[in-house]
């Protein structure tokens, strides 16, 4: 293995070496990208500390009024713990869902598989108001619209793709010769997946988790469809109030859903690390 | 609890190619079989399939004389060493040796001392808590090992098992592998496309070309008695002439039995004598190239005719060495080693095999 990272070191060397004074442009146009991509993030976040009644940039004076009362107001915070719930279920049905789907991938003919995974990354390109829409008219036919389930169930469909591409990327990387020696060894599929396939992946199902749970946390499309006025979710109670009002409190539950996203980050990010040092350099 | 095992007409494909076309060939209970051929000629292919791990698309594999159609790698009872070693890194050394104990429902008590008998036998005995990524590269091949015996296996197979380690660990491990395997007595198939550690670990070696047999047999075997001239080129140097329908060997006077055909001459059965000393079966040469090897001289000449002959003779006593470019006669020195490849019978694998058994 380091003999083969090694190698990898030297590759990257030539590649420095090869672009030469381009790679300032290239840096420079990295760093123009990333400002473009993060700064209608990093703007919002002083706005909610702002002393004054209204959205307004730049921020008047300093305060946690406004942070204050969205983790007050029984409106924000039922919101926010439905949204809580919400995510939770949708997530773990998305991790059970896509973990297996991954896990059987690997048992199935090369072409089969090809046809499935199509099939298993869909809802990425599906235009999500249809896939709502859809929804919409089977639960509504059901009579449980207002019901939380039904968002539970359409956001893990959406989640799924990221647990399945997520989880089998980290099963590539198993490779097929455990399952083979495990097998050689006695072992029948339900023991390879048990005590080999998923204690390797375990960390990389957690991260997935993860991600999954905070998609659906700020999932706005189906929600808006599914979710009840009497209960709405957090992501749905920032898109009426700023309908409704231009006050900085819409600011803070921004700020709110950003850091719910950055923890989730973080911490799926310290996972995969650990995950990485734990099995390194052993399987080809 | 060692078997004998029987290839009969094995074919395979992969990915739609068919890799193997009928392979046969058997292993006597206790034997070291080793399949020996350029990367490509289906070995590693021959060991999926009686592993399991592929389908055959025609003939069976039967160990022990019980035919193994259908039957799942995981009811196979076969010990797998694989190349790159696959130990399961999420588990400790011992964990590893335990894991087909585990899977076989043993006691905890016995897994344990099995464990360690184990891990004595392959020479890591008290690594049970070490990590296999604290291993070096010959350790996590004796864990592997460990690994593939513990349930004592009817059949052991090793896929490239030494290609990972470095050269001094490699030969050092092709005695140890060799003594275990005795040791243990069980039946054993090896593949590899190294020559030297075919030669020093087996009992016989069955060279392969383009998913075929060319030829099984024992070492010494293989390379005196070359069945085609395949065989002949892979193992060792091997000078190729011509044999005519009399039996005599293009340009070297020499009458031989068994032509026409392709006359099979290693370096070593010839000599080389200055010229001006006439005789019978000889050939003015050239020399164009000259190696020292320790023991003795590889001269690389070029005959009159164009021919290139490869000659391999001891130092001259005296002293005085060869020149390049000195014109010399080649002589055979050793007339009985010579092997005649008959031509109208080049015998198939097949048929090879079936004359062997």
């Amino acid at each position: 293995m380091s003999r083969r990272e090694l190698a990898l070191d030297r590759t990257d060397d030539a590649l420095v070496a090869a672009v030469g004074r381009w790679r300032h442009v290239f840096a420079g146009a990295s760093v123009v990208t990333a400002l473009f991509l993060l700064l209608p993030i990093v703007v919002i976040l002083p706005i909610p500390f702002s002393e004054g009644e209204f959205l307004s940039w730049p921020p008047k004076g300093f305060s946690f009024r406004w942070y204050d009362r969205i983790l007050t107001d029984p409106v924000w915070t039922g919101a926010f713990w439905m949204s809580v719930r919400i995510a939770l279920f949708a997530a773990a049905l998305a991790t059970l869902a896509g973990a297996s789907a991954a896990l059987a991938m690997r048992r199935l003919p090369a072409g089969r598989a090809s046809w499935l995974r199509t099939l298993f990354v869909a809802p990425v390109v599906l235009p999500y108001v249809v896939y709502a829409l859809g929804l919409y008219n089977v639960f509504d036919a059901l009579r449980v619209i207002g019901a939380t389930w039904p968002i539970v169930v359409g956001q893990s469909v959406l989640a799924f793709p990221i647990v399945f591409v997520a989880v089998s990327a980290a099963l590539a990387s198993v490779g097929g010769g455990l399952t083979r020696a495990a097998s050689s060894l006695g072992a029948r599929w339900p023991v390879i997946v048990w005590r080999v396939e998923l204690p390797m992946v375990r960390p990389n199902i957690a991260a997935a988790f993860i991600f999954a749970f905070a998609f659906c946390f700020d999932e706005v499309v189906v929600a808006l469809f599914l979710a009840g006025p009497a209960a709405p979710t957090f992501p749905l109670q920032i898109f009426t109030s700023a309908r409704e009002s231009a006050s900085p409190d819409i600011a803070a539950a921004s700020g709110l859903v950003i850091t719910v996203a950055l923890v989730s980050f973080a911490l799926s990010g310290a996972l995969l690390r650990h995950a990485s040092r734990k099995n390194k350099g052993l399987h080809a | 609890m060692s078997v004998s095992v029987t290839v009969d007409d094995l074919a395979a494909r992969l990915g739609g190619t068919e890799i193997l076309h009928g392979v046969t060939f058997g292993v006597e209970p206790g034997e070291f079989v080793t399949l020996l051929g350029p990367s490509g000629s289906g070995k590693t292919t021959t060991l999926n399939v009686i592993a399991g791990f592929l389908p055959q698309t025609r003939g069976h594999i039967a160990l022990g004389g019980e035919r193994m159609d259908g039957v799942p790698a995981h009811s196979r009872n076969i010990g797998f060493v694989f190349q790159n070693y696959a130990l399961f890194p999420h588990m400790t050394a011992g964990d590893n040796v335990d894991f087909p104990l585990r899977t076989r429902g043993v006691g905890k008590p016995e897994r344990e001392r099995r464990v360690a008998e184990a891990l004595d036998l392959v020479g890591v005995g008290g690594m049970e808590k070490r990590r296999t990524s604290s291993l070096s590269g010959g350790q996590q091949q004796r864990v592997a090992l460990a690994r593939a015996l513990v349930l004592q296996p009817r059949l052991l197979l090793l896929d490239k098992p030494l290609a990972a380690l470095d050269k001094g660990l490699r030969e050092s491990m092709q005695h140890e592998l060799k003594r275990i395997q005795r040791e243990v007595g069980i039946t054993t198939i090896a593949v590899t496309h190294d020559q030297t550690e075919a030669l020093t670990m087996s009992t016989r070696v069955a060279i392969m070309q383009d998913g075929r047999l060319e030829q099984i047999d024992v070492p010494e075997a293989l390379y005196r008695r070359a069945a085609t001239l395949f065989v002949a080129r892979f193992l060792g140097e091997a000078n190729l002439l011509p044999v005519d329908d009399a039996g005599m060997v293009a340009g070297l006077g020499l009458r031989v039995e068994g032509g026409p055909g392709t006359a099979v001459i290693r370096p070593e059965d010839l000599g080389v004598v200055e010229c001006g000393s006439e005789g019978a079966g000889e050939l003015v040469a050239r020399v164009e190239e000259i190696d020292y090897q320790g023991v003795r001289y590889r001269l690389v000449c070029r005959s009159e005719r164009g021919e290139r002959m490869v000659v391999s003779v001891p130092p001259d006593p005296r002293g005085r060495p060869l020149d390049v470019a000195a014109t010399v006669r080649i002589v055979v020195t050793q007339p009985e080693a010579v092997h005649v490849i008959a031509a109208e019978s080049a015998p198939s694998a097949r048929e090879a095999a079936v004359a062997q058994a």
